[in-house]
């Protein structure tokens, strides 16, 4: 990799924070340019980094893990404390969208004021204001003051203007979740056409599978260490097996209870499993899980996705499947609604408890428009008592030398 | 040149932000800049030369006499008060502009350029008044007000100094936010705004002379009214001030990294 191809390039670099508490001792230390005494909490050790031109990387790991630390080192909003964090091209930080915005002014007012602060002249903030406020989409309230905005329209004029200045790399904490269903289709659209361009695009989130299908690249940061760096769908499996590992305990593990959440762009009306032929329970590998769905969409975007995903009792994920992984588009009314059924035939999980969770996803499958999560409980019994989760198609058979075509056996899950 | 003009014209929206932010939705809107400042030179120059007969050292008893201080009074009042609002605004300057130091990249000392900038639009209108009043009593325009200029630079740089030092020192030491209010209240007394320096007793003098408002009040004083100056009086107080301005810039460049893990 030349230099020239070079965005992002941190040598050593390491954050840590004084827990100095006296302000006199702190002043002192800063003034003198001593090194910060006392304790300190180290943010970021020894991060060495490369990230080329148009790559885009994903950042994972829990809170506190410092990926808002890297992410504010190389916008150059922190300074590090060793190392060099060298950055080629016009950041564009969607860290804290409207950081700049008076609540007093008009949308129009801030969009002018806030301009230089992003690096935009007068006359460019004059020449892309129609765009922006169309894109924002806020209509007449331009022209009102920013606190009587709903923190929707906020966000919307904030990361309508952020985007506008065509950045080299652009910084994303978080921020695909930009407003309601519409808008954050509409913000990932500006997010993919600037990659096409040939953006880098650094984005930081708690979604593994927005990262394994937004960036090639992710990186893994535990307590200040960077653990993994690599393909993303690499650095998912090292984080997801750290997390069932040690997910107990650390606060973050799905609670494995009903929750909804919609928008104005799709909304689950219903959710339930057909029930079992006989009795409560589903027969392992005999009888087929059936679950239904019914949505409301907005009929004016395409047609969202469906996705499905079943977790063991203790919350973990089993499987999942996707009708954008599948091609199959959703049969769509006129009036937007949808009514689907997805069968997992001769079930082949084993005997316990499972939960399932309907995700409603926009079209291609990154924006989340509406979830149930654990809407959905059933329950597994086996005649048998085989071991474990899933019963595997298998074979009994002789080895390979000991003469062929003896003793093969299918065994199909009975 | 552009390394003069850059900052300004980059600091110039944010202290335009800040000026319709403060004025957006009141009734008096700007006239607030005006009013305050004229409502506190009436209260003084009623108490001072109603209650205690103070008289301006070396002007003739005569109708005049009440207008003439107030007048003077408000020439001092107007540098006093443009210095003293920058040193107290510029104690909470970072804190108060936490999401712009902490979420987005830009020269934090232009935040203390446009702090100077608010200031000096108010300070601009407060100008104007006392000019038409001038005019209007019948003094007249007189070509020592071209000394207002120098006198004007003379208080930005110490605005300037000010609001560097105070700024970075303010994020670290919370304190000043009491403590200069207290200092400034306390130093209007001992600037030369109610009085010349010249008719302070020799004690007072000292202070007066160790006080870096005392210069510029009194040379702004002098533009106003075509009263003498001793330029030699100055060539140590303006030393002190930019002196004062680089060890200010200074210390900003020096304490500026540690802001955001501060706010």
């Amino acid at each position: 990799m030349t230099a020239h191809d070079v965005a992002i390039d941190l040598q050593g670099v390491a954050k840590s924070y004084s827990l100095e508490s006296r302000p006199l001792r702190r002043l002192a230390d800063q003034l003198l340019g001593r090194s910060a005494s006392g304790h300190l909490h180290h943010a970021l050790r020894e991060v060495n980094l490369q990230v080329r031109r148009g790559e885009s990387v994903g950042v994972i790991g829990r809170n506190g893990a410092g990926k808002s630390t890297l992410l504010q080192l190389i916008c150059g909003v922190l300074q590090p404390t060793r190392g060099q964090c060298r950055v080629h091209g016009r950041v564009a930080a969607l860290l804290e969208l409207g950081a700049g915005f008076n609540p007093e002014l008009t949308g129009r007012e801030n969009v002018r004021l806030n301009g230089p602060l992003l690096g935009l002249t007068a006359a460019q903030v004059e020449q892309r204001l129609p765009q922006i406020i169309d894109f924002a989409g806020i209509g007449e309230y331009i022209d009102q003051p920013v606190r009587s905005y709903s923190s929707g329209m906020f966000v919307r004029l904030a990361f309508s203007m952020a985007t506008s200045v065509e950045p080299d790399i652009l910084v994303i904490d978080e921020a695909l979740s930009v407003g309601d269903g519409v808008f954050a289709r509409k913000s990932f659209e500006r997010i993919m056409a600037l990659k096409e361009r040939g953006a880098t695009i650094l984005f930081c989130s708690h979604s593994l599978f927005q990262v394994e299908q937004l960036c090639g690249r992710a990186l893994w940061l535990h307590e200040g260490d960077l653990r993994y760096d690599g393909p993303s769908h690499q650095a998912v499996v090292e984080y997801g097996a750290w997390l069932s590992r040690n997910g107990d305990g650390s606060g973050e593990a799905t609670p494995v209870q009903p929750s909804r959440s919609e928008s104005s762009a799709a909304r689950i009306v219903d959710v339930r499993i057909a029930p079992p032929p006989h009795g409560t329970a589903l027969r392992s590998g005999i009888d087929a899980l059936a679950v239904q769905v019914q949505l409301q969409t907005d009929p004016n975007i395409p047609c969202p996705t469906l996705g499905v995903v079943i977790y063991t009792d203790d919350g973990r994920e089993l499987t999942s499947a996707g009708s954008f992984l599948d091609h199959f588009a959703l049969p769509r009314q006129p009036d937007g609604s949808v009514a689907m059924a997805i069968d997992f035939p001769a079930l082949p999980l084993l005997k316990g408890r499972y939960t399932v969770s309907v995700f409603v996803l926009c079209d291609r499958a990154i924006n989340l428009y509406a979830a149930a999560h654990h809407a959905l409980a059933f329950e597994v019994v086996q005649a048998d008592v085989r071991q474990g989760l899933v019963a595997l198609p298998h074979q009994w058979r002789l080895p390979a030398d000991a003469g062929a075509g003896v003793a093969a056996t299918v065994h199909r899950p009975s | 040149m552009h390394r003069l003009i850059d900052p300004l014209r980059l600091a110039w929206p944010l202290a335009k932000r800040d000026l319709m932010a403060r004025y957006r939705g009141s009734v008096g809107g700007l006239a607030w800049a005006l009013l305050a400042p004229l409502a506190m030179v009436a209260i003084y120059a009623l108490v001072f030369q109603g209650v205690f007969q103070a008289r301006w050292a070396g002007q003739a008893a005569g109708p005049n006499a009440g207008l003439d201080f107030a007048a003077r009074l408000f020439a001092g009042l107007i540098v006093f008060s443009a210095v003293a609002e920058v040193a107290t605004r510029a104690t909470r300057l970072i804190q108060d502009n936490a999401n712009l130091v902490k979420r987005v990249v830009f020269p934090l000392e232009l935040l203390c350029v446009a702090l100077v900038m608010q200031v000096a639009v108010h300070t601009a209108l407060q100008m104007l008044v006392l000019g038409a009043w001038l005019l209007a009593t019948g003094s007249g325009a007189q070509w020592s007000w071209l000394l207002l200029l120098p006198a004007w630079g003379w208080m930005l740089a110490l605005q300037l100094a000010l609001a560097l030092a105070l700024a970075a020192l303010g994020c670290y030491l919370r304190d000043l936010q009491h403590i200069v209010p207290l200092i400034t209240s306390g130093l209007l007394f001992l600037s030369p705004v109610f009085y010349a320096s010249r008719a302070a007793p020799e004690p007072l003098r000292v202070l007066l002379a160790l006080n870096p408002l005392s210069a510029p009040i009194e040379l702004a004083r002098a533009a106003w009214f075509g009263d003498a100056y001793t330029w030699a009086d100055a060539v140590v107080p303006l030393a002190a001030v930019l002196l004062l301005l680089l060890a200010a810039r200074w210390m900003f460049a020096r304490l500026r990294p540690g802001f955001a893990d501060l706010v």
